[in-house]
């Protein structure tokens, strides 16, 4: 009988919780909650976008001016969107536009709550009232802007022009532009009703941070090795922690740019590939050599310098522009493929299956004999199996033994014939571009080429391939005028 | 004892109702492919073949199919989730020889006559699905037969109860109405010399085409497209195409390029270029890549093939012009056997065409014009 009594017991309660629930439902669906999002952008890893005041960092119960608040710290915000380099400046955004600048260090006392009436709000214990902005959007981090990698460059073939980070970009005025998305249309009743979409984006010109002349030819590289040549008709675009390339006539968009080549030339490393392709079809026999890691800068220090009395003799070499990312296997891509990194299939250090035909391709459907003679690791896989010399003697180059090799294969009736030394990179990387070992071994590498060339009965192509720059390589290489341009030579 | 053991088994055998019933109440994934009752829904296609033609469900089940998942946001702020099982429409487009990426868009059609056109950005970067299922499940009946999916982007371009498909080329402008034989043109030209390798060959300024054959003002251009006769199609900005040149002479020609772009942008064997509303088409290339045809002794291009390539602008009479800048004007009716295009002797395009008023014939063909 007591447990029938709990039975009854029981059922009511669990009525009377379904009916509770349900009414709670019922005020949620009619005054559904919403918090707005707060973004963590600028020079920052990772961008954030939060809509939950405890999505990140530990909520903090904290009283200022007799208000208490839940809180976390922005520094625990800041860390977790991981600041690229050095922060120096935060910036406190509000809704309105309101936006409160306060230095990086000395954050320990500064908090990020979320209330109704506010909504997102900083409380900063220590700073000065001004600081405490309230509706907040948006938390933009600024570097020292020392971290070049993560920066925005234009770059001229003689000069580095700007180097600028995304958060520093968001610190500056910048425009909202209205970018057509789309027209949608949909017919009623016999008449046609239209929607034009837009998306505001924050934008400015190339010519707000350097000199652009009207129509003047820009490169646009991203960093996953595509470009385009476009004028300055188009706009850069300020989003989160990276910056976008905009032409709306167009509706070009080239996503995180890395940087931007005023004044290209207009000889790249793709060209060895069409230039190749000519002499083959123009019937003649042609050897390329190319250089791993020799830049443009290089070889006119070495020049100066009077290590590369070769170099000197067959006359100024084309400045070619070079293939983003700076990896020896991108670049070496592009001169067999004549492509970039974003046709060709090769774009960062591991790949190694082109997507396009290479000029080993052209050759055999021209009924060419082609080898293919390498220092160091085979790189790509191409249609030619090639023949890779290795550092027998211990000296730390493979160079002295791929120079070796040659003199037997120079007569057996090849007519493309495709050598690739690799010791300029190895001690570029190990010393650095402009160190003495770096020369010597630019200077080992002239004498080779003397002797290979004075052999050979055809047309020559002689091209650096880009890929090493202060030790760095890949996504991680600088975007500068040293690392971006090779020399170019084509010969008899 | 015995009593806590009834009550256990009670509460395992309701356990294992509700489970049972839970269960039943997911339907089984249907596999891509699986027939349904949506099969024989017809979605119109138009822009890939000379004529529209029709293709059903039961058609896009027969392609390999894929899935992805893909979350977009509505105008009202809804975010829909989806995981969409259907061909990619550039599987479709592989059976008629085609990418996305030639195309300057693609309009989506609803049955609720919603539409909207997919740019060549999108098309360019995004994958495009025509789903037919949605997480295992047939669509529902009012998204049916297919349901555009295009991951990354905004829903407005996700068409439900997708019934049209119209495929554009060019740009969204309006079509040629003009065409300008390149063959002609040049010689009427100023050619200079062009630095070619060992060669020196003769070389005209796109600008000078450009000036004196097409409004080279036209406002509404901003790239110009160009094709070559081995198929190779690229556009080019207004202001590199008009700081280019077109060397008409020597290897490779006619080959536009430039001193100042890189060679990958340059073209060699160049069929077809268009500036706005005025194609300029290589008479000579032509005769490599196209079907010939002969007419009396004359072996030449059909008139109709030539309008094919351009996409001219449909109209009722014709103007053709000669160098010497003397004109017939022929309705289509006059054009009996649909004219023919060839060589004259002095290597320069001529037309041909015997119709109802009887033989027309004009030499050291300019151009041709369609009248309104």
């Amino acid at each position: 009988m007591v447990s029938k009594k709990y039975w009854l017991i029981g059922i009511c309660l669990v009525l009377l919780g379904l009916v509770a629930g349900g009414m709670a439902q019922g005020v949620n669906f009619r005054f559904p909650r919403y918090i707005p999002p707060l973004k963590v952008v600028g020079d920052v890893a990772n961008s954030l976008t939060l809509q939950d005041p405890g999505g990140v960092g530990k909520l903090e119960k904290i009283t200022f001016q007799g208000t208490r608040y839940q809180a976390v710290k922005l520094a625990d915000m800041i860390n977790a969107a991981g600041p690229v380099n050095k922060a120096e400046q935060i910036c406190l955004v509000g809704l309105d536009g309101f936006t409160s600048v306060i230095r990086a260090e000395g954050i320990d006392d500064c908090y990020i709550a979320f209330s109704a009436k506010n909504g997102w709000e900083a409380v900063n214990l220590k700073h000065p009232m001004s600081s405490n902005a309230k509706l907040l959007n948006e938390i933009v981090v600024v570097s020292d802007g020392s971290c070049r990698d993560f920066a925005f460059n234009v770059i001229d073939p003689d000069s580095q022009l700007v180097q600028i980070t995304p958060g520093q970009l968001l610190t500056r005025p910048l425009t909202a532009f209205p970018y057509p998305e789309g027209k949608a249309v949909v017919e009623n009743d016999g008449k046609e009703y239209e929607s034009q979409v837009f998306t505001k984006r924050l934008v400015f010109k190339l010519s707000e941070l350097t000199a652009v002349n009207d129509g003047e030819n820009l490169l646009v590289m991203d960093e996953k090795g595509n470009y385009r040549l476009v004028d300055d008709g188009g706009y850069f675009e300020v989003r989160d922690n990276y910056i976008n390339y905009l032409q709306p006539d167009t509706r070009t968009i080239l996503e995180r740019v890395k940087g931007v080549i005023v004044h290209p030339p207009a000889a790249s490393i793709t060209d060895a590939y069409y230039d190749a392709k000519h002499y083959l079809e123009s019937g003649n026999k042609v050897l390329m050599v190319v250089l791993d890691g020799l830049t443009y800068h290089q070889y006119t220090s070495a020049v100066a310098n009077g290590a590369a009395p070769f170099l000197e003799k067959i006359g100024s070499a084309t400045r070619a522009v070079g293939i983003y990312p700076l990896e020896t296997n991108v670049g070496l891509a592009a001169m067999l493929t004549g492509k970039t990194a974003e046709e060709s299939g090769i774009a960062a250090a591991g790949d190694q299956v082109l997507k396009v035909p290479s000029i080993f391709a052209e050759a055999h459907r021209l009924k060419k004999q082609a080898l293919l003679l390498e220092a160091g690791p085979k790189l790509l896989e191409t249609e030619l199996q090639p023949v890779s010399s290795t550092d027998q003697n211990g000296n730390g180059s493979a160079d002295d033994e791929l120079f070796d090799a040659i003199p037997a294969n120079l007569d057996k009736g090849y007519e493309l014939f495709m050598v690739r030394f690799h010791g300029i990179h190895d001690s570029g990387q190990r010393c650095g571009e402009s160190a003495e070992e770096t020369m010597q071994a630019i200077s080992a590498t002239d004498k080779y080429l003397a002797e290979i060339v004075s052999k050979w009965p055809g047309k020559v192509i002689i091209a650096g391939n880009p890929g090493t720059s202060d030790q760095l390589i890949g996504a991680a290489a600088k975007f500068n005028n040293h690392a971006m341009f090779v020399p170019y030579w084509r010969v008899k | 004892m015995k009593v806590g053991y009834m009550k256990l088994q009670l509460l395992l055998i309701i356990l294992l109702l509700v489970v049972t019933m839970t269960a039943c109440d997911q339907k089984a994934a249907t596999p891509a492919g699986a027939p349904g009752k949506w099969d024989s829904e017809k979605i119109v296609v138009h822009g890939l073949q000379e004529q529209d033609f029709e293709i059903t469900l039961g058609d896009l089940k027969k392609l390999p199919a894929v899935t992805r998942r893909a979350e977009s946001t509505r105008a009202n702020g809804k975010k829909i989730k989806v995981d969409a099982t259907g061909p990619l429409l550039d599987t479709f487009l592989q059976q008629y020889g085609k990418t996305q990426k030639d195309f300057s868009c693609v309009r989506f059609s609803a049955k609720d006559k919603y539409s909207i056109a997919v740019p060549h950005d999108i098309l360019v970067n995004r994958p495009v699905i025509l789903s037919y299922i949605n997480k295992g499940q047939p669509l529902e009946d009012d998204a049916q037969p297919v349901q555009v999916v295009i991951p990354g982007e905004r829903a407005m371009y996700w068409v439900g109860s997708m019934n049209r498909m119209d495929f554009e080329t060019g740009d969204s402008r309006k079509p040629a109405n003009k065409v300008v034989f390149l063959d002609t043109a040049a010689r009427n030209l100023p050619q200079g010399d062009y630095q070619y390798y060992d060669s020196v060959d003769q070389a005209i300024k796109t600008q000078d085409l450009i000036a004196k054959y097409a409004d080279i003002n036209d406002p509404t251009v901003a790239r110009v497209f160009m094709k070559a006769g081995d198929g190779l199609q690229k556009n080019e900005t207004k202001t590199n195409f008009l700081s280019a040149f077109i060397k008409m002479t020597g290897q490779e020609a006619p080959k536009f390029l430039a001193p100042q772009l890189p060679q990958g942008m340059h073209i060699k064997g160049l069929l077809l270029i268009i500036y706005g509303r005025t194609a300029i088409f290589n008479y000579a290339e032509g005769t490599t890549c196209l079907p010939k045809q002969t007419f009396e002794d004359k072996e030449g291009i059909a008139f109709s093939q030539i309008v094919k390539q351009i996409g001219l602008a449909g109209g009722n009479r014709y103007k053709f012009t000669s160098a010497d800048g003397k004109s017939i004007e022929l309705a289509t009716t006059d054009l009996g056997n649909g004219g023919l295009i060839y060589q004259n002797d002095q290597g320069a395009p001529a037309f041909i065409c015997t119709g109802p008023s009887g033989k027309k014939m004009v030499d050291e063909l300019l151009s041709i014009e369609v009248l309104p």
